[in-house]
C-alpha cells in the first residue's frame, strides 16, 4: 500500500514536472502573444525527434542531444512566429487558434513523413532499474528527475530575479503598463517564443525517456494536458503554470491508489484531470493563480 | 494422306503441350482494381501503413509474376489507398471515393472493426464490392446477409481467439490459475479481453486484476503496478507489439513480472521482428498451422523492400494474402466481378487441390488456367475460408520468445470449438 | 478516375450540410453570443449516443429517442451555462474543450452503456451490429420513391438526403438570420459588444447567454443525429475536438458575421476537404501512397493557414468588420 502510494508520487512527480515545463511556455505564450498554441504538442515532438537523431545517429551524448533538441526547437518557434504568426496577429483568439491547429497539422505530417511512424526509442537501456529501497526507477526516468531538478528551479529563478523574466511577466500580466514602464512588448514577444520553443524541446526530449518509445503522435497526445494546467495555473501566469503542471500529475497518478476505495480506473485518469479543471474554473474562474476579472 | 496426318498429329501434339500461355491468352482477360482502406495517419498510423505497404507488395509481386508468365490479359493494379483516420465518417467518405471515383473491385481493409462495418452497410454492399477487413469483431460476418458473401475476415475473431487463449493457458497453467489482464483500451484489446474473460471464468479460473489501459498515456508505470502485483499465478496481455513495450518496460522493472508465465494475443507472437524486442519465455498463439510456410519470405520481402519508417506489424500478413486470395479467385472466375469472384473464395482457399505459396504463384496461376483446382496457402497460414466469410483455423501454433531474442513456434495445438 | 462522379460528390454534399447546421449552431453561441464554445462536438456526441442507446437497447420509436436526444443535448448546454457565464474568453475555450473530452472518454470508457472504443456496432453485445437507423432508412426509401416517381427517373437514396439536409439547413439559417435581426439578435449583439453596457440597460444578460447555447445545443443535437443516420455507426473516435476547429473553420471560410455565408463556408470546407482525396493523379501519383495520405493533411493544414493569411474575412465576409476580441 505504502509502497504503491510512493511509487505513484514519483510518477506523478514526473509527469507532473514535464507538464509543468512545458506548461511555463504555453502559458507565457498564451499571456503574451494572446494564441492558444494547439501546435505545443507538435513542438514536442520535433524536439523529440531532434534529440534522437543527434542521440541515435550522431551517437551523441543525452546532454548534447538535449541541448541541440532545445536549440532546434527555440528556432523552429522562431521561424513561426516571425513567419506566420507575427504578421497575422490581428486576427484574433479563435483565427489565430485556427492558425495554430493547422501549423500543428503541418508539422505533425511532415514529421511522419520524414521519420515514418514506427516507434523510436534512445539509446538508454530501459530495462535496467535503478532499486531505491520503496521505489523504483527507470535511467530515463532518473534523468528526467535530475533534469526537472535543476531546471525548475532555473526557470523559476530567471523569472523572478532577471530583466527578461521580469519584463516576461510584466507583459504578461498587464500589456499596457508594461509598455509604458519602457518595456520593449514586441522584444518580450520575441524572447517567450524563445524560452517556449526551448522548454517544448526540453519536454519532448523527456517525454521520450520517460516513455520508453514514442512515434510521431507524441505531442498531440499530451497537448490537452498541457493546456489544461496552463488554464489550471491561471493563463500567462508561468508560476501557476508550474505549480499546475505538477499538482494535476500527482492528481492524476495518486487517484490510482488503492487507499482510496480501491483507486480510480486507470483509463479515467485524463476524465479527472479535465474534471478538476472545470471543477476549479467553477470555483475559481481565473484559475489558481489568474488574475481576477475585473467585471 | 498419312504424311498429312502426322503433320497435323505433330501440331495438335506440340499445341497440346507447349506452355499454359498459349492456352489461357484467349481464354482469361481482366482487370482487378484494388483499393486499400486503413487508417493512415493520426493515431492508427503505425499499423494502417503497415498494411497499406503489406497490400502494395502484394500488388507488385502479383503483377511481376503475371508479366513473367506473359499474361498481358491479365491485369492488376492497386489504384489507390485511402485514409479512414480510423472513425466511420471518413472511412465512409474514403470507401466511396475507392468504389464510386476509382472504381475499385476489391478493398482491402480496414482494420477497425467499425471502420469496416460503416463502410461495409454504407459503399461496399450497395455497390457490390468486395471487401477484405482486418478487424476482428466476430459480428463483422455478419454483414454478409445477402446472397453472396462479399465480406470476407481472414484475421480469427475475436470469440474464437478468447476460447483458444482459455485453453492454451489452461493447458500450461491449468484450468483455476489466477490470471492477471492487461488489454489496451480500444475495440480490439477490450473485446477481446472480455471474450478471454468470459471463457476463463466458464472454466473455474479467475482474473484477480484487469486492467485496461490507454495507450496513448505519457506513462504506463502505475498501470503496470497494478498488473504485476497481486502474486498471479500468470498473466494474459492483449496488445501491439510498438505500445506493448511502453507497459513491458515499466513491468520489467517491478521486479515481480514472469515473461515465462505470460501469454499475449496472436499480436505479440515475434515483437522482435516488429521493431520493438521480445520478452524470452513469453508465449502467443497465432492460429493456422505453422503460420504457413511462406511466413518467413513473406517477412523477408517486406523487410527488403517496404518504405523506410515502416516496420512489420501484425495482422499485416493478411492484408498480403487478401492481394493473391483475390487474383486467384478472379482467375478461376475469370472474371474481375467482385460477386464473381466472391464465389470462388472458398473454392480457392481450401482442399482439395494442390497447395501454393505465394512464392509458387506462377504456378499457381498456371494450375488454375489449365483448369486445375488449388489451395492457396497464405503467409498466415492454409486460411480454410468458410462461406461465411470466417477463417476457419482448427490449428493454432503456440509461439516462445526465446533466451536469444527471436521467437519461434514450440507447439501446434487443435481447437475444437 | 471518374472525377466528378455523381455518387460521391453527392454524399460529400450530404455531409456539407450536415456541417452547416453544425456550423450554425456554433455561429449562434460565438458570432450572435460571443462565446467561444471549443466543445460544440460534445453536443453531437451526446444526441447521438443518447438516440442509439434509446432504439438499440431499449426499442424506443426513433422519433422520441431523437427527442429525448435533443433534450439531453440541452442539458448538457446547461451544464455548460454556469462556466459559460463566468469565465473570459481564453479559459472559456480551453474548458469547453475539457468538456468535451470528458464526454468523449465518458463513452469510450463506459462499454455497459455505450458499447466502448467498438462504438455504436457494440450496443448489442460483442456477437451482433447495432443499427439503429432502420427506421431512418425506410423514411428515406419512401421519399427516394415518390421523388423518384414525381420526377421520373430514378434518385438515389443519397441524393434524397443530401435534398433534406439542405433545405432543413436552408430553413434553420432563414430562422436564425430572423432571429438575428429581431430585437433578441439585437440585445444579443449588443451583450456581446459592451457586457457593462447592456447589463446596465437592465438586460438579463445571463439569460440572453443561455438562450444562445440551448439554440447552439439543440442545432448541435439535430447535426449529430443527422450525422449519426447517415454513416449508420459512429464510434468515439468520431466525435474528436477537431470537429469543432472545422466548424470554426467554416463559419470563418464563409466570413465569420455572415449567417447566410454558412453554407458557403461548409461547401468550400468539404471540398477542401474531401477534394484533397482525389490527388492520386500524376504527378503526385509518384509519391507513395501511405505519404499521400501524410500529405493531404499537411495540404489542408497549409491551404487553411494560407486562407486565413490572405483572406482572414472568408469569402464573403467585410475586411472592416473584422472582430477584435479582448
Amino acid at each position: 500500500m505504502i509502497e504503491q502510494l510512493l511509487q505513484l508520487t514519483v510518477n506523478g512527480l514526473i509527469v507532473g514536472t514535464i507538464l509543468a515545463l512545458t506548461g511555463v511556455g504555453a502559458s507565457l505564450v498564451f499571456g503574451i502573444q494572446r494564441v492558444a498554441n494547439f501546435a505545443h504538442g507538435e513542438y514536442l515532438t520535433f524536439g523529440a525527434y531532434a534529440g534522437l537523431i543527434l542521440n541515435v545517429y550522431y551517437r551523441a551524448d543525452l546532454i548534447t542531444a538535449t541541448i541541440v533538441a532545445m536549440a532546434a526547437t527555440a528556432l523552429l518557434a522562431l521561424v513561426i512566429h516571425f513567419l506566420v504568426l507575427r504578421p497575422l496577429r490581428s486576427r484574433g483568439l479563435v483565427a489565430m487558434s485556427l492558425i495554430t491547429v493547422g501549423i500543428g497539422l503541418m508539422l505533425r505530417d511532415v514529421v511522419f513523413m520524414v521519420a515514418g511512424p514506427q516507434i523510436r526509442q534512445y539509446a538508454i537501456d530501459q530495462t535496467r532499474v535503478y532499486d531505491l529501497g520503496l521505489v523504483r526507477i527507470a535511467p530515463g526516468q532518473a534523468v528526467a528527475i535530475c533534469v526537472a531538478a535543476v531546471v525548475v528551479p532555473a526557470v523559476a529563478y530567471l523569472l523572478a530575479r532577471t530583466p527578461i523574466g521580469k519584463s516576461m511577466r510584466a507583459v504578461s500580466d498587464n500589456r499596457d503598463l508594461a509598455a509604458i514602464s519602457g518595456i520593449d512588448v514586441d522584444h518580450i514577444g520575441t524572447y517567450v517564443w524563445i524560452l517556449a520553443g526551448a522548454l517544448a524541446g526540453l519536454g519532448g526530449v523527456m517525454f521520450a525517456m520517460i516513455q520508453g518509445t514514442f512515434d510521431p503522435n507524441l505531442g498531440y497526445q499530451i497537448l490537452f494536458l498541457i493546456l489544461t494546467s496552463v488554464v489550471l495555473g491561471g493563463i500567462g501566469n508561468a508560476y501557476g503554470a508550474l505549480v499546475a503542471g505538477v499538482v494535476l500529475g500527482m492528481v492524476m497518478e495518486l487517484s490510482t491508489w488503492n487507499g482510496f476505495a480501491g483507486g480510480l480506473d486507470a483509463r479515467m485518469k485524463p476524465v479527472l484531470a479535465f474534471a478538476a479543471l472545470i471543477a476549479l474554473l467553477l470555483w475559481r474562474p481565473q484559475g489558481l493563480f489568474g488574475k481576477a476579472r475585473v467585471l | 494422306m498419312n504424311r498429312r496426318i502426322f503433320v497435323v498429329g505433330t501440331l495438335a501434339a506440340a499445341a497440346w503441350f507447349a506452355p499454359g500461355p498459349v492456352l489461357a491468352q484467349g481464354n482469361v482477360s481482366f482487370t482487378l482494381k484494388y483499393g486499400v482502406l486503413a487508417g493512415l495517419t493520426g493515431d492508427p498510423a503505425p499499423s494502417g501503413q503497415g498494411w497499406n505497404e503489406a497490400a502494395r507488395l502484394g500488388v507488385n509481386y502479383a503483377a511481376e509474376t503475371l508479366s513473367k508468365l506473359n499474361l498481358p490479359n491479365i491485369k492488376i493494379i492497386l489504384v489507390d489507398s485511402q485514409d479512414s483516420q480510423g472513425n466511420a465518417q471518413a472511412g465512409v467518405e474514403a470507401a466511396q471515393k475507392l468504389v464510386n471515383i476509382d472504381k475499385v473491385n476489391v478493398i482491402v481493409g480496414d482494420f477497425y472493426s467499425s471502420v469496416t462495418s460503416a463502410a461495409a452497410t454504407a459503399v461496399a454492399i450497395p455497390n457490390q464490392v468486395v471487401m477484405f477487413t482486418g478487424g476482428t469483431s466476430p459480428a463483422l460476418s455478419k454483414l454478409n446477409t445477402g446472397a453472396v458473401t462479399l465480406i470476407w475476415q481472414p484475421v480469427a475473431a475475436d470469440d474464437l481467439q478468447g476460447r483458444v487463449l482459455a485453453q492454451v493457458i489452461a493447458d500450461a497453467l491449468g484450468k483455476t490459475a489466477r490470471i492477471n489482464v492487461a488489454a489496451r483500451n480500444d475495440a480490439y484489446g477490450t473485446n477481446l479481453s472480455n471474450a478471454f474473460k468470459e471463457a476463463w471464468l466458464a472454466g473455474g479460473g479467475t482474473i484477480p486484476e484487469m486492467v485496461i489501459y490507454n495507450h496513448q498515456q505519457p506513462t504506463l508505470d502505475s498501470e503496470a503496478q497494478r498488473v504485476a502485483q497481486g502474486n498471479p499465478d500468470g498473466w494474459l496481455f492483449i496488445d501491439f507489439c510498438p505500445t506493448f513495450e511502453k507497459l513491458a518496460l515499466p513491468l520489467t522493472r517491478t521486479g515481480k513480472w514472469d515473461p515465462a508465465k505470460s501469454f499475449g494475443s496472436d499480436t505479440l507472437n515475434d515483437c522482435q521482428s516488429k521493431g520493438s524486442r521480445n520478452y524470452p519465455g513469453m508465449r502467443a498463439t497465432q492460429a493456422n498451422a505453422s503460420s504457413g510456410s511462406s511466413f518467413p519470405a513473406f517477412k523477408a520481402l517486406f523487410e527488403k523492400n517496404a518504405k523506410q519508417g515502416v516496420k512489420f506489424q501484425s495482422f499485416i500478413a493478411e492484408s498480403f494474402d487478401s492481394v493473391f486470395i483475390a487474383l486467384l479467385a478472379a482467375i478461376e472466375a475469370k472474371s474481375s466481378d467482385p460477386v464473381k469472384l466472391s464465389e470462388h473464395v472458398v473454392n480457392v482457399t481450401n482442399d482439395p487441390g494442390e497447395g501454393y505459396t505465394f512464392e509458387q504463384l506462377d504456378k499457381a496461376i498456371q494450375a488454375l488456367l489449365a483448369g486445375k483446382k488449388i489451395h492457396f496457402q497464405g503467409a498466415t497460414g492454409p486460411i480454410n475460408f468458410a462461406s461465411n466469410g470466417r477463417i476457419t483455423a482448427t490449428s493454432y501454433d503456440i509461439w516462445q520468445h526465446k533466451p536469444d531474442g527471436a521467437a519461434s513456434v514450440v507447439k501446434t495445438i487443435t481447437f475444437k470449438p | 478516375m471518374d472525377f466528378l462522379n455523381p455518387a460521391f460528390w453527392t454524399f460529400v454534399a450530404v455531409i456539407a450540410g450536415i456541417y452547416a447546421i453544425m456550423a450554425l449552431g456554433l455561429y449562434v453561441q460565438f458570432s450572435l453570443a460571443g462565446l467561444p464554445n471549443f466543445g460544440h462536438v460534445a453536443f453531437m456526441a451526446t444526441a447521438a449516443y443518447v438516440m442509439a442507446i434509446l432504439v438499440v437497447r431499449y426499442h424506443v420509436p426513433l422519433a422520441l429517442a431523437s427527442l429525448a436526444a435533443v433534450g439531453a443535448a440541452v442539458a448538457v448546454g446547461l451544464l455548460l451555462a454556469g462556466p459559460a457565464l463566468r469565465l473570459r474568453a481564453d479559459y472559456l475555450a480551453i474548458a469547453t474543450i475539457a468538456g468535451g473530452e470528458i464526454i468523449r472518454y465518458l463513452a469510450m470508457n463506459l462499454p455497459e452503456l455505450t458499447g466502448g472504443p467498438l462504438g455504436s456496432m457494440g450496443l448489442a453485445g460483442p456477437g451482433n451490429i447495432a443499427m439503429y437507423n432502420q427506421d431512418w432508412m425506410a423514411l428515406l426509401n419512401r421519399l427516394t420513391g415518390a421523388l423518384s416517381g414525381a420526377l421520373g427517373h430514378a434518385v438515389s437514396r443519397d441524393l434524397t438526403m443530401a435534398l433534406l439536409v439542405w433545405i432543413l439547413a436552408g430553413l434553420l439559417i432563414f430562422v436564425f438570420w430572423r432571429m438575428e435581426r429581431s430585437p433578441w439578435g439585437r440585445v444579443l449583439k449588443a451583450i456581446r459588444e459592451d457586457e457593462v453596457a447592456a447589463a446596465a440597460v437592465g438586460k438579463n444578460v445571463f439569460a440572453f447567454k443561455l438562450q444562445a447555447l440551448i439554440f447552439g445545443a439543440i442545432l448541435g443535437a439535430i447535426a449529430g443525429l443527422l450525422l449519426a443516420w447517415q454513416i449508420g455507426i459512429f464510434s468515439p473516435e468520431d466525435f474528436q475536438p477537431t470537429l469543432t476547429f472545422y466548424a470554426y473553420l467554416i463559419l470563418i471560410l464563409g466570413g465569420l458575421n455572415r449567417i447566410w455565408a454558412i453554407p458557403v463556408g461548409a461547401v468550400l470546407f468539404s471540398v477542401l476537404f474531401s477534394g484533397t482525396r482525389l490527388l492520386n493523379f500524376f504527378p503526385l501519383s509518384l509519391i507513395d501512397s501511405g505519404n499521400r495520405a501524410f500529405l493531404r493533411l499537411f495540404l489542408v493544414g497549409f491551404l487553411l493557414v494560407l486562407f486565413m493569411a490572405l483572406r482572414p474575412q472568408g469569402l464573403l465576409g467585410n475586411r472592416k468588420e473584422l472582430i477584435l476580441e479582448k
